[in-house]
């Protein structure tokens, strides 16, 4: 196989999971027993940038309709965790320690903004807990390991990491003891590297949940009503992050004012922080609208032609 | 001086593949080198599939059930032979106003010089 074939079937196997399944294999089978050309590598990733960002569902109506509530969830939870893990980064820059003025600049907005962000992540858990408890329970009962297995993985590594982080947390406690707050070569890239190492685990252990989670959402081919409940709770989803973004955009352009008030390092992370956010409000709000669009349609398994 | 791609074109992937599918049933591969052969347009995998894809999801194709799910033929539904139908006839009237209209002008020219 040359190299070219190879790095077909890599992009081949990057289309969206829907996709890969309808028709992945002929995809790959054309990429294998055509002449591979660059030209078709470039087709093949402009073709998959497009399943990306405008899916199309084969099959049956029922079958398309249930594709894309699927898709919806899925797409939805995994802007949310980016935007968990962005939110994350965003308040360290600015809120840890707080920058002086923060909560007097950015006002009562970035307050109200915090509070729906709460309030929505709350709701949002509760419904996810409920709906995961549809998934695994039923799965338990009828043993069917290909699904539980993938359902009770995210309980798996939230365990795991809490344990990682515990463990973290007692080494920097004893070095930072032992060495006062100054931390000198060789301790200091230490600290540094097992820092950097927690957070490589942190974003794997989240970006693992939601693969895992996609992966047994899949394999449990749920019915349309009970997609549906998970859509909606994607569109509340969806709602949390876009209030996400609104509070951190309120707080930055607050910061900005001021002379001084972020340092060169925090307004890096913070802006970071703004843009990913932002990219997963845009993401999360087209296709929880998508999916609920679905939903909306008189019959069943009714698609927007143009997807 | 303009490139030959910028020029306009009538070569929508989607109306390729239901031309290729109105001889009959075919597989992707085959879909490639009979549009190849008949329009001198190489369609390339991803072009192809997306095509393929959003014409299944409108219910203009569907596929065929194949033992080898590596290369799945696919056909024309009855509402993508109406679509193609009414499409062709378009075009027909397109074109033949076109060159009837080009060949006036041509006369017109003709008569000038």
């Amino acid at each position: 196989m040359s190299a070219r074939v190879r790095l077909q079937r890599v992009v081949v196997a990057s289309y969206p999971p829907s996709f890969r399944q309808r028709y992945g294999e002929e995809l790959a089978a054309l990429v294998t027993d055509g002449d591979a050309r660059w030209r078709d590598s470039i087709d093949l990733v402009l073709g998959m940038g497009r399943a990306w960002v405008a899916p199309t569902f084969g099959g049956a109506p029922v079958e398309q309709q249930r594709a894309r509530l699927q898709s919806s969830t899925t797409t939805v939870l995994y802007a949310w965790c980016a935007s968990v893990l962005a939110a994350a980064v965003f308040s360290k820059a600015v809120d840890d320690p707080p920058l002086p003025g923060l909560h007097a600049a950015a006002g009562t907005a970035y307050d109200v903004g915090t509070v729906v962000v709460e309030v929505t992540a709350g709701l949002v858990m509760v419904a996810g807990f409920v709906f995961w408890l549809g998934l695994i329970v039923p799965a338990l009962r009828a043993r069917r390991r290909e699904v539980a297995v993938p359902a009770l993985a995210p309980a798996l590594i939230v365990v795991a990491w809490l344990g990682v982080t515990a463990l973290v947390a007692l080494f920097a406690q004893h070095v930072v003891r032992r060495n006062s707050i100054a931390l000198t070569w060789p301790r200091g890239a230490l600290v540094l590297a097992v820092l950097v190492t927690w957070i490589v685990i942190t974003v794997a252990c989240v970006a693992g949940c939601a693969a895992a989670a996609t992966v047994a959402l899949r394999r449990a081919r749920l019915e349309v009503p009970r997609l549906a409940l998970s859509t909606v709770v994607a569109g509340l989803a969806a709602l949390g992050i876009a209030a996400e973004a609104a509070a951190c955009v309120i707080c930055l352009v607050s910061l900005a004012r001021p002379a001084g008030g972020l340092d060169p390092r925090d307004a890096v992370f913070s802006v970071g922080a703004v843009v990913v956010v932002a990219a997963a409000t845009v993401i999360a709000a087209v296709s929880a609208a998508r999916g609920l669009g679905v939903l909306r349609s008189d019959a069943p398994g009714s698609l927007p032609h143009s997807t | 001086m303009p490139r030959v791609a910028d020029d306009p074109k009538w070569t929508d992937p989607g109306l390729l593949v239901m031309g290729s599918l109105a001889e009959g049933p075919k597989h992707g591969y085959a879909m490639v080198q009979d549009v190849l052969d008949t329009t001198g347009v190489r369609l390339g995998p991803g072009t192809l599939y997306g095509a393929i894809a959003r014409l299944e999801a409108r219910g203009l194709i569907e596929a065929l059930d194949s033992e080898d799910s590596r290369r799945r033929p696919y056909r024309l539904t009855g509402r993508g032979v109406e679509v193609l139908e009414g499409q062709l006839a378009a075009m027909h009237r397109f074109a033949g106003q076109g060159r009837r209209r080009l060949a006036r002008s041509q006369l017109v020219l003709k008569g000038a010089s």
